[in-house]
């Protein structure tokens, strides 16, 4: 289908013109398209956004390293119920060292608070107090095997944690709010009731979405210590207090299957659990994590591919009929066309490119209003949003088709017109 | 060989069960420079025998040969060619595009013809020239009056430089002085050696042509020298 270059441009023109005599008409007629191509670049830049910094933070976590704990995101995913999560048996730090002299393990590291307990307490320095922090026990690899960077001082050692020395690591939040000019290393700070002494700073940490989740708003001290201060969690307390105890295990070198087999064997073990039952803990590595994240993803785009689908649908059904309606108005112009010397073809474009110009314009407000949306959503938020140019390209595509498949019936209909019965119209 | 050669032309239609013969065999020849009426009570077919000639409409039967081609037995397609090449059409009603303006309107067949821009715009302005409309380019129809809307008409159907020029009642939507505006820059256009026919029904507008064929039901009746 050859149409002159100069006539494709003329096509253009008179499409343009047409759709700026119809302004209500027009307007009414995209809104479907408006809506569908703003709802897939509006929720791209926001899914997208979410995405990035979500797998920012989960690669954070290590590529080999296998999290134990008592229940995580994973099982609210896999559709488990709370209730059932929560009657779990709490994990302890027997557990780690059982799980530390599995031969594929390297080490690990037991974090005691820090998740969904009552382990708040606040920090007070020299009348100062901070707000309800979290108080987080573990071994001396915390920082390691969370690639937590110290940005001021030291994190504690083994033997700090062997002797249960009372000494924290701040985490950014009661750090600026307890020592904003002071120099904090070698203070004394009181954790709940009980005196320490500060060693270290943690420098921020990532976050998904990059929200403020509180995850600068803890204070870290050695396990032991914790297991002194706040009590140890015993096991199978069904309705009892519940602890959270995540253990972070790393294998050593090209052991990860081998590791992942034989501390889940090691736990199930520990919890007496029979063959047939499921287990009652949760195994979180970081591709587990990502498998998970990448399903949420997929559905929300699934999701939001009906959704524009079907208001781009809708869109193309206006198109339709407002197309039908203009070849019918504009008959006698046809016909007037083909005297001229129109042929089919021409006649078919012109009418093509007057309904994709209509949904391409269409198409544009989408694009604006959807990346309004999302940059407004930033703004106010500072929710991660991402703009792939992708995304425009697929709109403007997306909308373009819909005029000329919707266009299409219509535009055929004009070409097929009798030149002097469509002449002799009206 | 003549400009146009017409023999035993033949149209006719289906209405349900019943044919209606519009044209029942003409045959006619007709010079290069030529100014032909076509004259006929209504319903003698002298729009279908316009129709024809302009390559509008194919016939039923018989031959067409304009400018030593037949364009009797085209397709749809060539025929648009042909119309765009070969004829300019004007018609009762004008037909103009009411969004465009006069130079816009002058310019249409050219863009069907692929010519360029430019070119276009010089033609077009050349043609609202010949038909003395040169102070009113930018106008849009509403803005003209019925002669001046006519006179655009005949520079659109000028503009290509076409064979032969088919007016179908131009009068006919016109006062008595504009109408013989009208008749005068037809006149002119036949002096400047242009091939003009046109359909009318007025004996005072036929007799501004050369030749005056005579039409009834659907034949050729008379044809006289003027
Ligand atoms: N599309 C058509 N379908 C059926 N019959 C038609 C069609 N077009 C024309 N006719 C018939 O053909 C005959 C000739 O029609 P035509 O339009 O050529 O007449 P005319 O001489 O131009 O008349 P008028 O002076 O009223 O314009 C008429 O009987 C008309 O009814
Ligand atoms: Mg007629």
């Amino acid at each position: 289908m050859k149409v002159r270059a100069a006539l494709l441009a003329e096509i253009a023109t008179m499409a343009l013109e047409t759709l700026r005599a119809n302004k209500m008409r027009s307007a009414l007629t995209i809104v479907g398209v408006v809506i569908g191509i703003t709802a897939i670049v509006g929720m791209t830049a926001l899914v997208r956004g979410f995405d990035r910094s979500f797998k920012g933070m989960v690669e954070v976590l290590g590529p080999n390293t296998v999290f134990v704990a008592k229940f995580s995101g994973l099982s609210f995913m896999s559709g488990k119920e709370f209730i059932d999560l929560i009657r779990r048996p709490n994990l302890t730090p027997d557990d780690a060292r059982a799980l530390e002299r599995l031969d594929s393990v390297r080490y690990t590291d037991t974090m005691l608070g820090g998740g969904f307990d009552d382990s708040r307490e606040r920090l007070s320095y020299d009348g100062e107090e901070t707000k309800r922090l979290q108080i987080i026990g573990t071994t001396e690899l915390f920082a390691q095997v969370g690639y937590i960077p110290i940005e001021q001082g030291r994190f504690f050692t083994a033997s700090e944690v062997r002797h249960r020395r009372a000494v924290v690591v701040l985490g950014q939040d009661p750090y600026q709010s307890l020592f904003p000019m002071i120099d904090p290393i070698g203070k004394q700070v009181r954790v709940a009731d009980q005196q320490y002494t500060v060693i270290g700073v943690m420098g921020p940490r990532p976050s998904p979405g990059g929200f403020n989740a509180g995850q600068d708003e803890i204070a870290v001290i050695p396990y032991t210590r914790y297991e002194t201060q706040f009590g140890v969690p015993a096991l199978r307390v069904s309705g009892g207090p519940h602890r959270d105890v995540t253990i972070t295990a790393v294998p050593r070198d090209g052991q990860r299957a081998r590791a992942l087999r034989e501390i889940e064997e090691t736990m199930r073990i520990r919890h007496g659990l029979r063959l047939d039952e499921e287990n009652d803990f949760d195994l979180i590595t970081q591709d587990a994590m990502l498998r998970v994240w990448e399903q949420t993803t997929q559905a929300v785009f699934l999701s939001l591919v009906v959704i524009s689908s079907i208001a781009l649908l809708v869109g193309g059904i206006g198109v339709m009929a407002i197309m039908t309606m203009s070849v019918t108005e504009r008959t006698n112009e046809i016909g007037l066309r083909k005297a001229l010397g129109a042929r089919r073809r021409e006649i078919l474009w012109q009418f093509l490119v007057e309904a994709a110009t209509l949904t391409l314009a269409g198409g544009v407000l989408g694009v604006l209003l959807g990346s309004g949306t999302g940059l407004l959503v930033h703004l106010v938020s500072g929710f991660p949003i991402s703009l792939p140019w992708w995304s425009f390209a697929l709109g403007l595509g997306f909308s373009a088709s819909v005029g000329l498949i919707f266009g299409m019936a219509p535009a055929i209909r004009a070409s097929r017109l009798d030149p002097i019965e469509a002449l002799r119209h009206e | 060989m003549s400009l146009i050669e017409v023999e035993q032309l033949k149209k006719s239609y289906e209405m349900g069960s019943e044919r209606v013969h519009a044209l029942r065999g003409v045959d006619l020849q007709v010079e290069k420079g030529e100014y032909v009426a076509i004259m006929g009570p209504s319903g003698s077919g002298k729009s279908t025998f316009l129709n024809l000639l302009g390559c509008l409409d194919t016939p039923t039967s018989g031959r067409y040969v304009l400018n030593d081609r037949d364009v009797s037995t085209m397709a749809e397609d060539d025929l648009a060619q042909v119309r765009n090449e070969e004829i300019g059409f004007v018609f009762q009603t004008f037909n103009l595009l009411a969004r465009a303006t006069a130079l816009q309107n002058v310019e249409l067949p050219l863009v069907y013809a692929g010519v360029g821009a430019d070119e276009r715009r010089s033609r077009a302005e050349t043609a609202l020239e010949k038909v003395d409309l040169s102070d009113r380019v930018t106008h849009r129809p509403n803005e003209l009056s019925g002669g001046q809307r006519q006179r655009v008409a005949i520079a659109r159907a000028l503009v290509n430089n076409p064979s032969i020029l088919l007016a179908d009642e131009p009068t006919g939507n016109l006062d008595s002085v504009t109408g013989a505006e009208l008749l005068g820059l037809l006149d002119s256009l036949h002096e400047k050696g242009h091939t003009l026919f046109v359909v009318t029904h007025e004996r005072d507008v036929a007799k501004h042509a050369q030749s005056i064929v005579q039409l009834r039901d659907g034949q050729i009746e008379t044809i006289e020298r003027v």
